[in-house]
């Protein structure tokens, strides 16, 4: 039975599972039932240091960057409107090809074209994280994030991170003004 | 008083607000346009009983009243007395045929004894003619708020299907439910707006009563009692209408096709259009507005009379209203047309549109109608989509006959329209 998290909550993935190796990092929301333009919904990683920031624009892995240099992070692909079950979008992290010097990997969702189309995630239902093993897709924890964020258009859905000789991770919910790039220039990725 | 945003989800009491005692206002100014609290069971209508508005205006224990009406629909909510299997509360407004953004104002206002919030809807919508305004909801133990602006173009019905309930079918309570199930009446909401539209004029335009009356005497007669159809009004604006306009027969006429609405129009609404030698949209005439609704038209006579660019835009606005009802055009004119070619062909070509149109003559003497006689028995349209009398100026035409002559040869429309699959 997975650990289900509140805002904030953490749990040790490779206490989860002790032969942890590649984890499926899954995201998924509803999509909108009601007329006007979908949600379109992005998922973003970034590799960050021990400073938070990351080395290079190489560690930001997004809808136009799909694989990190090494090739330890993956995302697979865009889904424009959230529509099928499950996982709407989903990164691919092999937690044994980390670099070393990698601490942590936030994981994001922004709303395309949030501004012009009026859009935040206060309006958008169902939105979870969770975080399987890749290697027998046993769901090792998820986040429903439902009340936890309103009229942000970016948010950090949660975290990974070493702790001790562990794979962590945490259910941060934090919403980002300003959407994807403002996010990504905090994490010091140049856009 | 805070400002909310769309997409915000906010403990009532971060507003200062009391769940047992909430005063909400919805302010929209858009004539016609029905505001509704749903009380929903985890997002589904699952008790009528809970759905108030104008026709049910307290849900059973008082919980949810309808505490005013018109521009500002004000509800008083006591969410706290609401029985465990009602999880929420939506408020929707919905217009049958505009969409809602249309208003020119459309907010909430949340008020309590202390606090509040207020929410401006209208900078949110598109097309919808059905939108859930703000929502009410458990969580954790306590009520939050809930600002959804967003809704259905396909208007209430969409929006009830969203609910999980269909209009005027039954909706029987869940049996989870521990009150009792709602009698099983459906709502006839076409009745029941009919009803409310007189009760409006008993209130608002007395003396507009009887003309409603009289009109459905003529509508019944011709078993158009069920009838439902847009109603556009379009006036001659030439320069030799102008001893009508000042004499106010115009004005009676005007309330003579309001009176028509209100029993053929769900929003007892009609659509107003000038013509001289060019044709104007003139906004719609409501109860509302009925009163003094020819002189605040600031009619500017034009030197010429030109059928066809005001029946081009009746059919455009008849198109783009989606043709799903008909509609009855009541036109207006003390005089021939110019360029009557022109006129021919937009009467031929309308004949496959769901638009009956109907040439009141005003026969100011002297004038000559041998081209409205020509286009009521012009020959190669589909169905015979249309009738003209006249009338002599000024008008002293008792109602009663004044409305058979308005109404004469509609059902013989319906009926031809809808065999040659014109009409649904």
């Amino acid at each position: 039975m997975a650990l289900s998290l509140q805002k904030g909550g953490n749990i040790s993935l490779s206490k989860q599972d002790a032969n942890l190796q590649r984890i499926l990092v899954g995201l998924g929301w509803d999509p909108r039932s009601t007329d006007g333009q979908a949600f379109d919904l992005d998922a973003s990683a970034f590799l960050l240091t021990a400073a938070g920031r990351v080395r290079g624009d190489h560690d930001f892995i997004f809808y136009n960057q799909l694989r990190s240099a090494e090739g330890s992070v993956e995302h697979t692909g865009d889904n424009r409107t959230g529509v099928g079950d499950g996982d709407d979008e989903s990164i691919r992290v092999d937690l044994t090809r980390i670099p070393a010097d990698i601490e942590k990997i936030a994981v994001a969702v922004t709303i395309d074209q949030a501004d012009a189309r009026r859009q935040n995630f206060g309006q958008v239902g169902g939105a979870f994280i969770r975080i399987l093993n890749e290697d027998n897709s046993q769901e090792l924890t998820r986040y429903d994030l439902g009340e936890d964020f309103s009229t942000e258009t970016a948010v950090i859905f949660g975290e990974i991170y070493r702790y001790g000789g562990e794979w962590k991770f945490r259910a941060v919910g934090q919403g980002f003004a300003g959407g994807l790039g403002p996010m990504a220039r905090n994490y010091g990725v140049n856009v | 008083m805070t400002a909310l945003q769309a997409g915000q989800r906010v403990p009532l009491a971060d507003l200062n607000l009391d769940p047992a005692a909430l005063d909400v206002q919805v302010h929209c100014t858009l004539p016609g346009t029905d505001v509704t609290a749903f009380g929903l069971q985890d997002g589904r209508l699952a008790d009528d009983r809970y759905m108030v508005f104008y026709n049910q205006p307290a849900s059973p224990g008082g919980e949810v009243r309808l505490t005013g009406q018109g521009e500002r629909t004000a509800f008083t909510l006591n969410l706290n007395a609401l029985p465990a299997s009602v999880t929420e509360v939506v408020l929707a407004a919905t217009h049958d045929t505009q969409p809602v953004a249309q208003a020119g104002t459309l907010t909430v206002t949340v008020g309590g004894a202390a606090g509040g919030g207020s929410f401006d809807v209208k900078p949110h919508l598109r097309a919808e003619k059905a939108v859930m305004l703000v929502r009410f909801y458990r969580h954790g133990g306590a009520w939050r708020l809930a600002t959804v602006a967003q809704g259905f173009d396909g208007g209430l019905d969409a929006l009830v299907r969203h609910f999980g309930g269909e209009v005027a079918a039954d909706s029987p309570a869940l049996a989870s439910d521990p009150t009792p199930p709602a009698p099983a009446a459906p709502v006839n909401l076409r009745k029941e707006r009919q009803r409310v539209l007189l009760d409006k004029a008993q209130a608002t335009q007395p003396h507009l009563v009887n003309l409603i009356k009289t009109a459905n005497v003529s509508l019944e007669k011709r078993g158009l009692g069920e009838a439902l159809y847009r109603v556009n009004l379009v006036l001659d604006i030439s320069g030799s209408m102008s001893r009508e306009y000042r004499s106010g027969a115009v004005q009676d006429l005007a309330e003579r096709a309001l009176a028509l609405a209100a029993r053929l129009d769900d929003d007892g609404l009609v659509d107003v259009y000038l013509f001289g030698v060019k044709a104007h949209r003139a906004g719609s005439l409501s109860l509302d507005n009925a009163r003094g609704f020819v002189d605040r038209l600031n009619v500017k006579l034009e030197g010429g009379t030109h059928y066809s660019p005001v029946m081009q835009l009746v059919r455009e606005d008849a198109r783009a209203a989606g043709n799903t009802l008909p509609t009855l055009v009541l036109f207006i004119t003390d005089g021939g047309s110019s360029n009557r070619d022109a006129v021919i062909r937009q009467m031929t070509d309308s004949s496959r549109e769901p638009i009956f149109w109907k040439f009141m003559g005003i026969d100011q003497g002297g004038v000559n109608f041998d081209f409205l006689e020509k286009l009521d028995d012009l020959r190669g349209r589909a169905v015979d989509n249309a009738d003209f009398f006249s009338v002599p100026a000024p008008i002293t035409t008792p109602d009663p006959q004044l409305f058979e002559l308005l109404v004469n040869e509609l059902d013989s429309w319906q009926r031809s329209a809808q065999a040659a699959g014109i009409l649904r």
